[in-house]
C-alpha cells in the first residue's frame, strides 16, 4: 500500500517536473526596464529626467577633475587618481578620468538619442513642439561643450576622432535647433527643473543662446559669441541649475562630498580668497588644516550650468577686445553690484580674468580659461585630459 | 519519456514477486590491528542490492537471502575491503566475521558524487577527493574551508583576512571563468546549498565579507567528496564547471545511543609586530618632529606604536560547547546535535557567534525501501569593524596615521576617522540558515534502484550598519542606519535510477538516468535612514532622510542525464553519459545545452602478470567530459535602470547592453591518472593529470564609452585553459596496536592561461588597474611599470633641485607632505620608471602542497602536524605602497632622510639607490613574491585510560590541544601573503594586500566526553 502511494506521489512529481521543463525557463524580471518599454509616449518624461540626471552626474565630475587639473582644487586625500590630476600628469588609464569620460559620453548620448527617440515616438513635427525635446538638445549641447573643453578631440558614438571644433559645432547645432523651435513651443508648457525652478520657453531660448555663445567663445569665435548674448534683456536674472538632492545617493552633490564632507580635495592657492561672496571658502582651522569650499555646503546644493553673468562677461570680453573699456567696465560692475561688491574703477584683460575666475568658481570653467588666456601655470603640465585607454582599446576607428 | 515512466512504474510494483524460504548472514567486523569492532562498516552481497551496516558493536545481519553461494564483502572508510565466499541454505543462519586492515588506498570505497548512483571507486574514471571525520579529528578546524584547505589535492582555499568571520574562497583546479563565479557547487546530503559570498555595496564595510559556507558546521560532518573538473561533473551540467563538493553529515547507527559532549576554550590572536621594522601601527613617536638630518630608529617607532597596537589588538577568547546523540535500531537510526560557538576577534569590534542544531533520521520502511531525512539549522551573528579599503576602517586609519599631524580630535593623526570613533561603528550580520532534505531509496526488484531527493535550503540574512549620532563620521555626522535583508531559497529536486544487469558471467551493464531541477530565488530589500534628531537612535525610521531599494532574482535550471557503464570481469569499465540542460540565463537565440562524458578505468592489478607481492593494487583511469557555467539571468537583455533625477522624479539610465546569443561557457576536460597501492595498500599513490579548455568563455566585453553604454557586456568569445597535475601520497608506515603513524603528502600544480580574448580588448581591473586579463597570460595577472634605475646624467640637476628646495622658505622638512613633494620631485628628476606596462606575475599559486603526519601511541596519545605551502605566485603589497604615499612607512622615511642630506652627486646616487627600493611609482617593487610555508595546524590529543573514564561514568574521555597558523615562513614583504582586500568573492582582484589584517593564529583546548 505504502509502495503504491509512494509510486503515485513519485509519478506526480515526475509529471510536474516534466511540464515544468517544457515551459520556458521564465524568470522574474521586475528589476529591469527593456529598451522597447521606452519607445512609448508615456516614457518621455522619464527619458528627459534621466538625461537631466545623467548630465548632473557628469557635471559634478567635470568640476572635480578639471578643478584638480587646473588646481582650482588641490588633492589632499587618498585617491592616487586625484593626485595625478593635481600633478598635471594624468595617465590614460586613470580610472577616475575613464569613469568621468564615460559619464560625460553617457550624458551626451542619452540626451541626443532621447531627442531622436521622441521624434520616433511622436513624429518630428510634434517633437519640435515639445519643451522636453528642447531640453534634451540643451543637455546634449552642454555635455558636448564639456567634452570639447576637457579633451583635445574625442570620438562620438564609437566613430573616428573628432576635433574640438567639430564637437563645438555639434553643440552649436543642438543650441541652434532650440533657438529655432523655441518661439513655436506652446506657451503653457514649462519644464520643471527640480522643485524650485520652472523654465518657460523664453528662458529655454535664453539658455540655448548662452550655450551657443559659450561654444563659440571656447571655439575661438568671440564676436560670434557676442552676437548671441548682445541683448542683456534676454538673460535678466537667469540661472540654469543642475539639480542635486538628498533623495538618492546618485542625486547627491559629489563636489560637496569630496570637497566639503570628506577631506579629498581642498581649495587651491589661487582661490583662497576671503573677501568675495562669489568664492565662499573657509580658511584652515586647528582641526582642519586646509581651505575648504563652502559654495556647495550640502548634498542637495544645486550647481549652476549657466547664468546671466556669463552673458555679461562675454560682452565685457568683446568690448575689451574692441577697446571699449567703458562698456566693459559697466558690464563687470553690474555683476559685481549683483554680488554686493564695490565697483571697479578700471578694467583690463587681467581684471576680466579675475572676475571670470571668481564668478565661475567651481563651475568647471577655470581650466578652459587658463588655456584660453595662455596662463603660465599650464607650462609643463597637461592642459587637456588624455583620451582614455578604454576608448582607445575598444573603438575600432582609433586603432 | 514515456518509456522511462513505464520502467519506473514497473519497477515500483514488481517488488513483491519474489517470496520463498530465505536464509540469513550475520557476524562482526573488526579492525585487524586492534581487534576493535568497527561500527557503521558496510557488508554487502556482491552483485545484489542486499547489504547491511554494522551497529555500534560492529555486528551486522543480512536477512532474506535466497539460498545460494555468494561473495560477501565488508568495507569501511580507511580500511581495505575483505571478501568471503558464503553459502546460504534455506532457513539457516551463517556467521561470517571480517577482519579489516587499515589501508592508504581503497579501491572498493563507495562514492556517489558525479557518478549518477552509488558505485565503487574502481569503476570510476575520474579522481574523487574524499575527506573523512578521521582526517579532522584532532585538527583545529572550525569552518568548512578550513576542513577542505590542503586536504584534497587540486583544491585551493584563498583566505582573505584575519578578521573573525572572514571567509576563504575555494577554487578547484584553478580559475575556469573570467567573468562567472569560480566557486564550486556545494551539496549537503544531496541538497544544493547557498554558496554565496556577497559584498553588499549598500552596507559595505571595506572589502572583507563573510561567506554562506560559514553556516556549515564541521562537527557534524561524516565525510566529504570532491570532484574537481568538467570530466567528473558532467552529470551536474550547467553551473558545475568549477567542481562539486558534497558533504555528508553524520547518520544514525544501530545500537545503544552514543552521547558526546565537547567543551572548547581557546584564543585568537593577530601578531602585532608586522611591518618589518615597526608594529602594525605605523605612527610616528609622540612629539617627534622630523628635521633634516635627524635619525629615527625603529625602536622609537615601536615605543610610540605599542600603546596604540595594544589598544587595538588583543587575544580574543574562543569558546564552544557541543553535544550530540547518535543511535538507533536496525530499522531506525538518528543523529541529533547542537553547538554553540563564540569567537572574539583579535581586532576591536569583531566577534562571531554561532548556534546550530542538526537532526538526521534514517529509517528502513520495508523490504525494499528506506528513507532519510536531514535537517540542519544555523543561527549566527557576526560583528566586524570597517576594514581594508575604507575611510572608516580601524586598521587603515591606524596604518596611515601620522602622529605629527595629530590634532585634538585625531590624537594619532588619523587621516579620516579617529580610531576611537571608528571602533564605534556597528556592522552586524544576523543569519538564519536552514537546509533540509528527504531522500527516498527504493529497490523495487532485483538490481534496480531508484532514489529521489527533495531538498530545501533557505537563508535569511540581516545586515545592519549603524553610524551612531554625533560622533563626527564623514558623510554621517548625525548618524545613519542601513539595513539590508536578503532571503535566499533554493529548491532541489533530484531523481536517479540505476539498473545493474549481469549480461554474462564476465560482462555487466549499469544504466543510470536522472532528472534534476533547481530553483534559486534571491530577494533583497535595503533601507537607509540618515540624520537622526538625537543620540541613541538606531532605526531607519528615525532618520530625516530615508532611501530604500529592492532586488529580486529567480533562476531555474533543469536537466536530464543518462549514463551507461559496461564492466568486464570487475577489472575494466567503460562509461558514457549525456546531460541535457536548460537555464534561465541562456539567450533567446540559444536553446538547451548538451554535455557529453566518457570514462574508462582498468584494474591492472587484477591480471595474473601483475607483481602483486609488493605492488598490490593498480588502477589506470581516464575521463573526458564537459560541464558549463551559465550567464546571469539578465545579461542577455538590453536594459535600462530606474533611477531618480531632478530631486526625486523617476528617470531611466542605460544599464545592460544586451546579447541575445548568450549561452553557457563550456569546459571540456580530459584527465588521466592512476591509483596505486603498495605493501598491502600501506602506501597509496594517486596521480592525475588534467587539461581543461573553457570554450565560448564568457568575457566582459568593453565597448567604447563614446557609445554611451558604460557597462561591460558578457559575450561568449574567449578561451581559457587550465592544466596541471595532482599527486596524493598516503602512507601508514607503522600500524600496530601500540604505535601507528599516518603520513600524507599532497602536491598540485595549476597552469592557467587565457588563450583567446576573441578580439576583445584586454580587461584591466584592480586597484590602480594593477590587474589585467590579457591573451597568453593567467586570468589573475599583475601588470605594471618597472623601475629602470637612475637616469644617467641627471644627478647634477637633481642635486640643484634639492638645493633649491632646501633654500626655499616655503618648504618645511618637518612637514611630511612637503617631504613627499620634494622626494617626488627628486625622484621624477633622477629615477626612471618604465612607461610600458609589463607582466609582473600571477596571483593564483602555480604550485600548492601540504604535508601532514599523525603519530598515535598506545591508542591514547595522538600527535598531529600539518604544513601547507604554495609557490610561484605574487601578492600586490598595496599596503606598503600606500603607507609610503602617506609617509608612514619607516624604511622609506629612513631612505628619504639620506637623500635629503646628500651633499654631492656621489652621496645623492648612493642615497637614491637605497631609496629606489621603496619607489612607490614602480609597480614591480610592490608586486611581490608570495611563496610561503605555513605550519598551519598542530594538535595533540590524549584519551584517558578506562579506569579514569569510569570515574566520569563515561565510555571515553579525550583531551586535545590544537592550534592553527602557528608559524609562517614567507618571501613576501608584508606580514602575510594569504590575504585579499576584496574578500573571498571575486574572480579578479585576488592576491591584493591593502590595509588588510593578516591571518590570525588560534589555539584550542578541547575536552570531549563520550557516554
Amino acid at each position: 500500500m505504502i509502495r503504491k502511494i509512494l509510486s503515485l506521489i513519485f509519478l506526480a512529481v515526475l509529471v510536474a517536473f516534466y511540464t515544468g521543463c517544457k515551459q520556458t525557463l521564465e524568470v522574474e524580471n521586475p528589476n529591469q526596464i527593456t529598451d522597447e518599454d521606452l519607445t512609448q509616449p508615456f516614457a518621455i518624461p522619464a527619458i528627459v529626467t534621466g538625461a537631466a540626471a545623467d548630465f548632473a552626474y557628469e557635471y559634478q565630475w567635470t568640476i572635480i577633475c578639471s578643478g584638480l587639473l587646473s588646481n582650482e582644487l588641490i588633492h589632499i586625500g587618498s585617491f592616487p587618481t586625484f593626485r595625478e590630476m593635481h600633478d598635471g600628469q594624468v595617465q590614460d588609464n586613470n580610472i577616475t578620468m575613464e569613469d568621468w569620460y564615460g559619464y560625460l559620453q553617457r550624458a551626451r548620448w542619452v540626451a541626443e538619442s532621447g531627442a531622436e527617440r521622441i521624434k520616433q515616438v511622436v513624429g518630428e513635427d510634434s517633437a519640435k513642439k515639445m519643451i522636453e525635446y528642447a531640453m534634451l538638445r540643451i543637455y546634449a549641447g552642454y555635455a558636448l561643450i564639456h567634452l570639447a573643453d576637457m579633451w583635445n578631440g574625442s570620438p562620438i558614438d564609437g566613430g573616428p576622432l573628432l576635433t574640438r571644433a567639430q564637437i563645438y559645432d555639434r553643440a552649436i547645432a543642438h543650441f541652434t535647433e532650440v533657438i529655432n523651435i523655441a518661439d513655436g513651443l506652446p506657451a503653457a508648457r514649462t519644464f520643471k527643473n527640480g522643485t524650485t525652478q520652472t523654465l518657460n520657453k523664453s528662458q529655454v531660448k535664453a539658455i540655448a543662446y548662452l550655450g551657443r555663445a559659450r561654444a563659440k567663445l571656447h571655439k575661438g569665435d568671440l564676436s560670434g559669441a557676442y552676437q548671441d548674448v548682445a541683448d542683456p534683456s534676454l538673460f535678466t536674472g537667469l540661472i540654469f541649475y543642475a539639480i542635486y538632492s538628498e533623495n538618492t545617493g546618485r542625486e547627491n552633490n559629489l563636489v560637496y562630498i569630496y570637497a566639503y564632507d570628506r577631506p579629498e580635495v581642498a581649495v587651491g592657492p589661487r582661490h583662497q580668497i576671503t573677501d568675495d561672496p562669489r568664492v565662499p571658502v573657509q580658511p584652515p582651522t586647528a582641526a582642519r588644516p586646509y581651505w575648504r569650499q563652502a559654495k556647495y555646503p550640502s548634498r542637495a546644493s544645486d550647481i549652476p550650468i549657466t547664468k546671466w553673468q556669463e552673458a555679461a562677461l562675454i560682452r565685457a570680453e568683446y568690448y575689451l577686445l574692441q577697446g571699449n573699456t567703458a562698456s566693459a567696465l559697466a558690464e563687470i560692475n553690474s555683476i559685481r553690484a549683483a554680488a554686493g561688491l564695490a565697483p571697479l574703477a578700471t578694467v583690463d584683460i587681467n581684471t576680466l580674468r579675475e572676475e571670470r575666475k571668481r564668478e565661475f568658481f567651481l563651475e568647471g570653467m577655470y581650466l578652459q580659461d587658463l588655456r584660453r588666456f595662455n596662463d603660465p601655470f599650464l607650462q609643463g603640465r597637461m592642459a587637456f585630459f588624455p583620451l582614455g585607454r578604454r576608448e582607445k582599446d575598444t573603438n575600432p576607428n582609433l586603432r | 519519456m514515456r518509456k522511462v515512466l513505464f520502467i519506473i512504474a514497473l519497477a515500483s510494483f514488481t517488488g513483491l514477486l519474489f517470496a520463498q524460504q530465505f536464509g540469513e548472514i550475520r557476524g562482526t567486523v573488526y579492525d585487524r590491528e586492534t581487534n576493535n569492532p568497527l561500527p557503521a562498516a558496510s557488508v554487502v552481497i556482491v552483485g545484489t542490492t542486499l547489504g547491511s551496516a554494522t551497529d555500534i558493536n560492529g555486528n551486522y545481519t543480512i536477512k532474506n537471502v535466497r539460498p545460494g553461494t555468494y561473495k560477501v564483502q565488508a568495507r569501511f572508510i580507511g580500511y581495505g575491503s575483505q571478501t568471503k565466499d558464503v553459502t546460504v541454505r534455506s532457513g539457516e543462519t551463517v556467521t561470517v566475521d571480517f577482519y579489516l586492515a587499515p589501508s592508504a588506498i581503497q579501491m572498493d570505497e563507495v562514492v556517489v558524487t558525479g557518478t549518477g548512483a552509488a558505485v565503487e571507486k574502481r569503476s570510476v574514471g575520474n579522481t574523487i577527493g574524499t575527506i573523512t571525520v578521521k582526517d579532522i579529528e584532532i585538527a583545529p578546524v572550525r569552518s568548512i574551508t578550513e576542513v577542505l584547505q590542503g586536504r584534497v589535492s587540486g583544491l585551493v582555499a584563498l583566505p582573505s583576512s584575519g578578521q573573525a568571520g572572514s571567509a576563504a574562497a575555494i577554487r578547484l583546479r584553478g580559475l575556469v571563468s573570467v567573468s562567472q563565479s569560480n566557486s564550486p557547487l556545494i551539496y549537503v546530503d544531496g541538497v544544493r546549498v547557498d554558496n554565496a559570498a556577497i559584498d553588499y555595496g549598500a552596507v559595505w564595510t571595506g572589502g572583507q565579507h563573510p561567506s554562506r559556507l560559514n553556516d556549515i558546521i564541521p562537527a557534524d560532518i561524516e565525510r566529504i567528496e570532491v570532484i574537481k573538473g568538467a570530466a567528473a561533473t558532467t552529470l551536474y551540467g550547467t553551473q558545475a564547471a568549477n567542481g562539486v563538493i558534497q558533504i555528508f553529515t553524520k547518520k544514525g547507527i544501530s545500537g545503544q545511543p552514543t552521547i558526546n559532549f565537547m567543551i572548547e576554550r581557546g584564543g585568537v590572536r593577530v601578531p602585532k609586530r608586522l611591518y618589518s621594522t615597526g608594529y602594525l601601527i605605523g605612527v610616528f613617536p609622540d612629539g617627534e618632529r622630523i628635521t633634516l638630518g635627524a635619525r629615527r630608529t625603529p625602536d622609537s617607532v615601536k615605543v610610540a606604536s605599542e600603546p596604540l597596537a595594544n589598544s587595538l589588538l588583543s587575544t580574543g577568547p574562543y569558546e564552544a560547547y557541543f553535544a550530540s546523540i547518535r543511535g538507533g535500531t536496525p530499522s531506525v537510526g538518528y543523529y541529533v546535535s547542537g553547538r554553540y560557538e563564540s569567537e572574539i576577534g583579535s581586532i576591536v569590534s569583531n566577534w562571531f557567534r554561532r548556534v546550530s542544531f542538526r537532526g538526521n533520521l534514517n529509517a528502513v520502511g520495508g523490504e525494499n525501501w528506506d528513507i532519510t531525512a536531514t535537517a540542519g539549522y544555523t543561527y549566527s551573528r557576526l560583528k566586524r569593524p570597517n576594514n581594508d579599503n575604507n575611510i572608516y576602517g580601524v586598521v587603515p586609519n591606524a596604518l596611515l596615521a601620522r602622529r605629527n599631524l595629530a590634532t585634538a580630535t585625531n590624537p594619532y593623526g588619523e587621516p579620516f576617522t579617529p580610531i576611537s570613533i571608528a571602533r564605534e561603528l556597528h556592522n552586524l550580520q544576523t543569519t538564519h540558515a536552514f537546509t533540509g532534505g528527504v531522500t527516498w531509496s527504493h529497490r523495487p526488484f532485483g538490481t534496480f534502484r531508484q532514489k529521489l531527493t527533495i531538498g530545501f535550503d533557505v537563508t535569511a540574512e540581516e545586515n545592519e550598519q549603524l553610524f551612531p549620532y554625533g560622533l563626527g563620521f564623514i558623510y554621517y555626522p548625525y548618524g545613519m542606519k542601513g539595513n539590508l535583508r536578503r532571503t535566499f531559497y533554493s529548491l532541489t529536486l533530484d531523481y536517479s535510477l540505476a539498473w545493474y544487469i549481469a549480461l554474462s558471467d564476465k560482462f555487466t551493464s549499469s544504466l543510470t538516468a536522472g532528472l534534476q531541477g533547481f530553483a534559486d530565488s534571491d530577494y533583497r530589500v535595503f533601507g537607509q535612514g540618515r540624520d537622526f534628531p538625537a543620540p541613541g537612535l538606531s532605526v531607519i525610521g528615525a532618520g530625516a532622510v530615508r532611501t530604500a531599494d529592492e532586488y529580486r532574482y529567480r533562476v531555474i535550471n533543469g536537466g536530464v542525464f543518462v549514463q551507461e557503464q559496461i564492466g568486464f570481469a570487475n577489472t575494466f569499465f567503460v562509461t558514457g553519459a549525456l546531460r541535457l540542460d536548460g537555464n534561465s540565463g541562456f539567450g533567446p537565440d540559444y536553446g538547451l545545452a548538451l554535455y557529453p562524458k566518457a570514462q574508462a578505468s582498468l584494474i591492472l592489478s587484477e591480471f595474473g602478470f601483475w607483481p602483486k607481492n609488493f605492488w598490490n593494487s593498480m588502477k589506470l583511469r581516464a575521463a573526458w567530459g564537459q560541464a558549463g557555467l551559465a550567464p546571469g539571468v539578465f545579461d542577455k537583455q538590453r536594459t535600462w535602470d530606474a533611477v531618480a533625477g531632478l530631486d526625486g522624479v523617476p528617470a531611466v539610465t542605460p544599464a545592460n547592453i544586451g546579447n541575445s546569443k548568450l549561452k553557457p561557457e563550456r569546459s571540456d576536460e580530459i584527465e588521466v591518472g592512476f591509483d596505486a597501492g603498495f605493501f598491502n595498500d600501506r602506501l597509496g599513490i594517486e596521480f592525475t593529470y588534467y587539461r581543461q579548455v573553457t570554450k565560448d568563455a564568457l568575457l566582459l566585453k568593453r565597448y567604447p564609452p563614446s557609445e554611451g553604454w558604460l557597462n561591460l557586456q558578457l559575450t561568449n568569445v574567449g578561451e581559457v585553459r587550465n592544466s596541471g597535475i595532482e599527486l596524493t601520497i598516503r602512507t601508514l608506515p607503522i600500524s600496530t596496536s601500540t604505535v601507528s603513524l599516518d603520513v600524507n603528502l599532497m602536491l598540485s600544480t595549476n597552469d592557467n592561461k587565457v588563450t583567446s580574448l576573441g578580439g576583445t580588448a584586454p580587461l584591466p581591473y584592480g586597484l590602480g588597474g594593477i590587474g589585467e586579463v590579457r591573451e597568453g597570460y593567467p586570468i589573475n595577472s599583475f601588470w605594471g611599470y618597472r623601475l629602470k634605475g637612475i637616469k644617467e646624467g641627471s644627478l647634477t640637476s637633481a642635486l640643484n633641485l634639492l638645493n633649491t628646495y632646501r633654500a626655499s622658505a616655503s618648504y618645511n622638512f618637518q612637514n611630511p607632505s612637503h617631504r613627499r613633494t620634494v622626494m617626488n620631485a627628486i625622484a621624477n628628476a633622477a629615477v626612471e620608471v618604465g612607461t610600458e606596462k609589463e607582466f609582473l606575475g600571477n596571483a593564483y599559486p602555480k604550485l600548492n602542497g601540504s604535508f601532514s603526519a599523525t603519530l598515535t601511541l598506545f591508542r591514547r596519545l595522538s600527535i598531529y602536524a600539518f604544513v601547507e605551502w604554495a609557490t610561484k605566485f605574487y601578492v600586490y603589497n598595496n599596503t606598503a605602497r600606500f603607507m609610503i604615499r602617506y609617509n608612514t612607512y619607516v624604511p622609506e622615511i629612513e631612505a628619504q632622510q639620506k637623500v635629503f642630506m646628500a651633499k654631492d652627486t656621489v652621496e645623492l646616487r648612493q642615497a637614491l639607490e637605497e631609496w629606489m627600493k621603496y619607489d612607490w611609482r614602480a609597480d614591480d617593487l610592490w608586486v611581490q613574491k608570495g611563496d610561503f610555508v605555513r605550519l598551519r595546524e598542530v594538535g595533540i590529543s590524549y584519551t584517558l585510560p578506562t579506569r579514569f573514564t569510569r570515574f566520569f561514568g563515561s565510555r571515553r574521555v579525550t583531551l586535545t590541544f590544537s592550534a592553527s597558523n602557528v608559524k609562517l615562513w614567507t618571501k613576501y614583504g608584508g606580514p602575510d601573503p594569504q590575504v585579499n582586500y576584496a574578500g573571498p568573492g571575486p574572480n579578479l582582484n585576488q592576491g591584493t594586500d591593502f590595509l588588510t589584517l593578516p591571518q590570525a593564529s588560534k589555539y584550542f583546548f578541547t575536552l570531549s566526553i563520550e557516554f
